[in-house]
C-alpha cells in the first residue's frame, strides 16, 4: 500500500515538475504569405513556402547586376504572413558582410522596404492595420531610389544598411482574433522588398548576406 | 483499499488535469525566418560614340546617321563617312574626319580596330586607286570625363596609332612617287588584322549605366590627302572592338 502511494507520488512530483508553468503567454507567427517573386532579373531566382504553417525560409539570388542586365531594376517580393494574439513586432537582423572594395556591391546598394501590409483570413483583426511600419521602411525602393549626381550610384530611401543586429521595422497591435494554433491561417500580411539597380560594380560573387525576421511581443498597442 | 484508490484516482485525475491546463497555456513568445541573398557581377565593357562626328575639308561628302554621345556604332543604324571629293579638284590638304568614341566597363579593357578590304562602287580600280594605305588613321586622345562615376587611370594609346594622321611626323610624301605615304601605324593599311589601340584599367565605378554619359573619351581621326587617284567610288569599314583586357 505504502509502495503505491509513493508510486503515485512520484508520478505527480514528475508531472508537476516536467510540465511549464501554467503561465497565460502571448503567441506569435510568421510565415509566407504566398511565394516570393523576383523581375528584371538575368539569371536569377527566388524559392521559399508559400503557406504561413512551415517557417519562413527564402533564397534569394538576384542573379545579374551589372550592364551586362539592362533592365532598369532586379526586384524581388517576399509576402510575409503574421499572426499574434497581443501586441507584437517585428524586427530584422543582418547577418553577412560586403565586399571591402568600395566599388563592389555595398549593403547600401541593395534596397529594402516594407509595403502592402493587409490582413487575411476570417479572423484577423481590424486593428492591424493600425501597425506602423518604422522609418525609413515605409517605400518600394524599386520605384524610390534616385541616382546620385555625382557619382552616378543609385541611391534608396532605405536600404540593407539601414538594418542592423535587430532592427524594428514593423509594430503594432493583437493581428488575430482567437489566434488557435498552427492551424489556423488569419493575421496580416505584408511584402518585404528588395531592389538593385544593375550597375558597374566590381565583378565578382556574393553571398552570406541573410535576413533574418523575427516576430515577437511589442510595445503597447491599444486594438481600437 | 477501495478508498486508496479512490483518492489514487482523484490524485491522478487532478494530475491530468493540471498536465492539459499546462499543454494549453504553452505559448510562442516568438517566431523568425530568414532570407538569403545572393548576386553575380560580371565583367563588362562597351565601346559607343563619344559625340557627334565631323567631316572637315571635304567637298561634297558628308557623315550620315551621325551619332550623340552614347549612341551604339552600328544599331540601329550604322554610320557612314563620306569623304567627298579626293581627287585634285579638292584643294585642301587633308580630308580629315573625326569619330570620338566613348568607352565604359568595369574591367580593364583593350580596344582594337580592324578595316575591311576596300571595295570599289564604280571605275575600275588598279594600283592608283584609293587604297587602304590611302586612308589615314590616328588616335589623338583618350581623356577621362571628370566626376560622375568615372574611375582615374591611365590609359595608353599605343605608340604606332598615337597622333594625329595629318601630323608632318606621322607621314609624308614619297620622294620617288609622290604619293603620300603614311608611316607605320597611320593607315588603315595597317588595320587589316583586329590591331590594338589603346589599353586601360576600369573605366567606371559603381554607377548606373543611364545615370549619366561620362566615360572614356577616344578621339580617332581619319584622312585623305586628295591626289590623282583613279576615278571611281570606295568605301570600307572599319569596327571598333573593345574587350577584357
Amino acid at each position: 500500500m505504502n509502495r503505491l502511494r509513493t508510486l503515485i507520488a512520484l508520478v505527480s512530483l514528475f508531472f508537476a515538475v516536467g510540465t511549464p508553468p501554467p503561465v497565460l503567454a502571448a503567441n506569435f507567427d510568421m510565415g509566407g504569405a504566398g511565394l516570393p517573386t523576383i523581375s528584371g532579373s538575368v539569371g536569377g531566382s527566388v524559392s521559399g513556402s508559400s503557406t504561413l504553417l512551415s517557417n519562413l525560409v527564402v533564397t534569394v539570388d538576384l542573379g545579374e547586376l551589372s550592364p551586362v542586365n539592362s533592365n532598369q531594376i532586379v526586384k524581388v517580393v517576399i509576402p510575409i504572413a503574421m499572426r499574434s494574439d497581443s501586441p507584437y513586432q517585428m524586427a530584422v537582423s543582418l547577418t553577412g558582410s560586403a565586399g571591402g572594395d568600395p566599388a563592389a556591391v555595398q549593403f547600401s546598394d541593395i534596397g529594402f522596404g516594407i509595403q502592402n501590409l493587409r490582413a487575411f483570413g476570417s479572423k484577423a483583426t481590424t486593428c492591424g492595420g493600425n501597425s506602423i511600419i518604422a522609418s525609413p521602411f515605409n517605400n518600394d525602393p524599386s520605384s524610390t531610389f534616385t541616382i546620385n549626381g555625382a557619382t552616378g550610384r543609385a541611391q534608396y530611401s532605405s536600404s540593407l544598411a539601414n538594418l542592423g543586429t535587430s532592427t524594428v521595422v514593423l509594430n503594432g497591435p493583437q493581428l488575430t482574433n482567437a489566434f488557435g494554433g498552427a492551424g489556423s491561417s488569419s493575421g496580416w500580411a505584408f511584402d518585404a522588398i528588395l531592389a538593385v539597380k544593375p550597375q558597374y560594380y566590381t565583378p565578382g560573387v556574393f553571398s552570406g548576406i541573410t535576413l533574418t525576421f523575427t516576430i515577437s511581443a511589442g510595445p503597447a498597442f491599444s486594438c481600437t | 483499499m477501495r478508498a486508496l484508490i479512490g483518492r489514487s484516482a482523484r490524485l491522478l485525475f487532478l494530475t491530468f488535469v493540471f498536465v492539459t491546463t499546462g499543454a494549453v497555456a504553452e505559448a510562442q513568445t516568438s517566431d523568425s525566418g530568414s532570407v538569403s541573398i545572393q548576386g553575380t557581377v560580371s565583367g563588362y565593357v562597351e565601346v559607343r560614340a563619344g559625340g557627334a562626328a565631323t567631316l572637315t575639308n571635304n567637298s561634297g561628302g558628308g557623315i550620315t546617321n551621325n551619332k550623340i554621345k552614347g549612341d551604339k556604332l552600328n544599331t540601329p543604324t550604322t554610320m557612314t563617312i563620306d569623304f567627298g571629293e579626293v581627287g585634285p579638284s579638292n584643294s585642301a590638304s587633308f580630308v580629315t574626319a573625326t569619330v570620338p568614341l566613348r568607352l565604359r566597363g568595369n574591367v580593364s579593357y583593350t580596344l582594337k580596330a580592324s578595316a575591311a578590304a576596300m571595295t570599289y562602287g564604280s571605275g575600275t580600280p588598279d594600283t592608283s586607286s584609293v587604297t587602304l594605305p590611302d586612308i589615314g588613321f590616328g588616335v589623338t586622345s583618350a581623356t577621362r570625363d571628370s566626376g560622375g562615376g568615372v574611375a582615374s587611370g591611365t590609359d595608353t594609346i599605343a605608340a604606332s596609332a598615337s597622333g594625329d594622321p595629318t601630323a608632318g611626323g606621322n607621314g609624308s610624301i614619297s620622294g620617288t612617287t609622290g604619293r603620300y605615304v603614311y608611316n607605320t601605324g597611320h593607315s588603315l593599311g595597317d588595320y587589316t588584322t583586329s590591331t590594338t589601340i589603346l589599353t586601360g584599367p576600369r573605366i567606371m565605378n559603381a554607377m548606373v549605366p543611364s545615370g549619366n554619359t561620362n566615360g572614356l573619351v577616344v578621339t580617332t581621326v581619319f584622312s585623305v590627302k586628295p591626289q590623282f587617284f583613279t576615278p571611281g567610288s570606295f568605301s570600307t569599314s572599319v569596327t571598333f572592338t573593345i574587350s577584357n583586357p
